[in-house]
């Protein structure tokens, strides 16, 4: 139960979440699966996050810029007849996303510049660590909201756990609870009886002591210019939550076919299930487990004309024979393991190791042909 | 190769995530135990909850923010946030009522928790205390410390913040600790970061573009180690041979393991040829795990003699 499924999930998701471990190729995977759904006559979106270089240049990315960049469509239909489909690719950005995101929120375009131009936004939007994912997790939102696109697929920032990207919006509504912003307000407002008073008391000390009362105080400035946006920042963190829990949404977890990661894949369809999410299935990467008909290596011994170097090159292609046959076999366990306990609806199909393909965009058609037909 | 490394306090260990880094780093910390050196293992992932692959490469059955015992020698701790901030603290803060009264503030706590960047501070800042730890007889507690550092794009933005916070705050309890973290860590009789890889096309790129990062934020590229590098079962003449034979008879069996090994060989010469650093290949070996990890101290033990007169003491 693969090839029709994924190439359904294209067909019919607004979102495909790709989730996972760094280093399993979760970029690769988006852009190939991007290029399959627009060449099936979706408008499509990869939203992905600092790209590898050669990676980007198959794409025909540039540098990250502000907007979406598109595909020509005779790069993506150079093998045919030009379809309805279209493939946009966005290495996201998160300062600009950050600014457009404080742009849209603020009441006043003056309101937008004075944060905008602020030192402590500056710092704020200069940081990766950690911004990414709420980087991320905004830009999706905004896409979802206009519309633009009939399916976009998110490749998340690269982690340790595949899930990681998922808790980013909820520490961001941590973040923005109000009550630690009326921490940093004006002073005056502390609200919530005494015991929110005696807090209030030992925050100012804290604060002053750590940063200094001069500091202290620009983050206060700060605080309250943007703490107007918070409201607008929760409310479209809400409603992604929704949107990626809704049947629109669909989850893969990619992963590397070795049998080390079975145990992730149980953790992350647990995970999802324990949040509400629904789980569409796995890609394994780089899999050897397609059957090759060859040829066994010996066959080549009747042309080596009794030269001492082609009989060795024969000896050592064989050797090399044995360990493709055990990883194929390895590969080929772990996608019947995975097969077998999947839920209904759900699909595990291996992807096949591309190799240095990658580095030109036929690579990424041949990838999403493969992908989407099992 | 890696005899520069053993005289350092603190081995930073980065990669591409998937490439054996946190391998790699176990079996620095279990070679250099078992040359008599006193380690201290650190993970440092950008999250702190959840199965540690780090602990269980090394066999430790705790993976908290205090620092445990593993074996002799061998300690592991895996690095927590608010153990930073409490450290912060208790050091910047005046009181330590204060302190706290302030760890007692939930509002705070959750601030702490979840404001951009002050997670990764908090994470730093508890290493660096540990670093910074000595006995009563002056000696350091932890002389030796590998740090398991989060995929690249994580250990990147975790290095150049230092930078960025001093810009935001040059002065005041916080710009003086980043002030002396950064010492620190730009200290290369101090600091080794030992940079992990694969002999693939994108590992080896993304290497060498961390490696220009780092000489950028002016971190000290120690060493870059390229794992799993394919045995290469032919001589020049066989490998000519066999082009020969191939192009003559089409592909047999073999052939996508020969198209990694060619790519291994070219990705491993570009890595060498570009990159700035003294380079170790690791062969690829059938074990995993813990098992990997012993086979590897195997290979990197430094010898005895070589241990710094700190360890001479008893």
């Amino acid at each position: 139960m693969s090839a029709g499924d994924l190439r359904r999930l294209l067909r019919e998701k607004r979102v495909v979440v790709l989730c996972g471990a760094g280093g399993v190729g979760k970029t690769t995977t988006a852009a190939a699966l991007g290029v399959a759904a627009a060449r099936a006559g979706r408008r499509v979106l990869v939203l992905t996050i600092d790209p590898a270089r050669r990676l980007a240049e198959a794409m025909g990315l540039q540098e990250s810029g502000p907007e979406p960049t598109s595909i020509p469509p005779e790069r993506l239909f150079a093998d045919g007849r030009q379809g309805p489909g279209l493939l946009d690719v966005w290495m996201l950005d998160p300062r600009a996303i950050f600014e457009r995101m404080v742009h849209r929120l603020a009441p006043t375009p003056e309101t937008a510049r004075a944060i905008v131009d602020h030192r402590l936004y500056r710092f704020l939007s200069e940081l990766v660590a950690g911004v990414q994912e709420y980087a991320a997790a905004e830009a999706l939102d905004g896409f979802l909201e206009d519309g633009r696109y009939e399916l976009i697929l998110l490749d998340t920032p690269p982690s340790r756990h595949a899930l990681d990207f998922l808790d980013a919006p909820g520490r961001l509504a941590r973040f923005l609870d109000e009550r630690i912003v009326s921490l940093f307000g004006p002073q005056k407002r502390a609200r919530g009886g005494r015991l929110w008073h005696g807090a209030q008391v030992v925050v100012d000390r804290v604060l002053a002591g750590i940063f200094g009362a001069g500091f202290t105080q620009e983050m206060r400035g700060f605080i309250g210019a943007f703490g107007g946006l918070f409201s607008g920042m929760r409310l479209h963190t809400e409603r992604l939550h929704q949107r990626l829990a809704s049947p629109d949404a669909a989850f893969l977890l990619v992963t590397s076919p070795e049998p080390a990661s079975l145990r992730e894949a149980t953790w992350f369809r647990e995970t999802l299930a324990a949040r509400g999410l629904p789980f569409a299935g796995y890609v394994l990467n780089r899999s050897w487990a397609h059957d090759d008909v060859l040829a066994a290596p010996e066959a080549l011994l009747e042309h080596t004309g009794g030269d001492r170097h082609a009989e060795h090159a024969v000896a050592a292609l064989a050797r090399l024979a044995a360990v493709e046959q055990a990883r194929a076999k390895a590969h080929q366990d772990v996608l019947d393991r995975l097969t077998r306990h999947l839920p209904t609806g759900t699909l595990a199909v291996a992807a096949p190791d591309a190799g240095a393909e990658l580095e030109e965009f036929s690579g990424l058609v041949r990838l999403g042909d493969a992908l989407a037909a099992g | 190769m890696l005899e520069a490394l053993w005289d350092k306090r603190a081995l930073l260990v980065s990669g591409k995530g998937g490439v054996g880094k946190t391998t790699l780093a176990a079996a620095l910390a279990v070679a250099a135990a078992r040359a008599g050196r006193t380690v201290l293992l650190a993970e440092l992932a950008p999250e702190e909850d959840g199965p540690s692959p780090l602990a269980a490469r090394v066999g430790a059955r705790q993976a908290g923010p205090q620092v445990t015992r593993v074996r002799p020698g061998l300690h592991f701790v895996r690095l927590s946030a608010a153990e930073g901030h409490r450290h912060f603290l208790e050091r910047a803060l005046p009181a330590r009522w204060l302190a706290d009264a302030a760890l007692r503030t939930r509002a705070l706590r959750r601030f702490l928790e979840a404001g951009p960047a002050l997670r990764e501070m908090g994470l730093m800042y508890q290493l660096l205390a540990l670093l910074r730890l000595t006995r009563p007889d002056g000696r350091f507690v932890h002389p030796l410390t590998v740090v398991d550092l989060p995929a690249t794009g994580h250990a990147l933005a975790l290095a150049a913040l230092p930078q960025r916070v001093l810009s935001l705050m040059p002065g005041g309890p916080i710009g003086r600790d980043v002030r002396e973290g950064l010492d620190f860590l730009q200290d290369a009789a101090r600091t080794a970061v030992v940079l992990t890889s694969l002999p693939e096309p994108l590992p080896v790129s993304e290497a060498l573009t961390v490696a220009a990062e780092l000489r950028r934020l002016e971190l000290p590229l120690s060493a870059a180690v390229l794992n799993r590098m394919p045995e290469d079962p032919f001589t020049p003449e066989s490998r000519a041979a066999l082009r020969r034979l191939l192009a003559a008879h089409g592909p047999h069996q073999g052939w996508r393991e020969l198209e990694r090994l060619e790519r291994a060989r070219a990705a491993s010469l570009r890595l060498a040829r570009t990159l700035r650093a003294p380079l170790l290949t690791l062969p690829e070996l059938p074990a995993t795990g813990p098992a990997l990890v012993e086979a590897l101290a195997e290979g990197f033990a430094p010898r005895p003699e070589h241990a710094p007169w700190q360890e001479a003491l008893p």
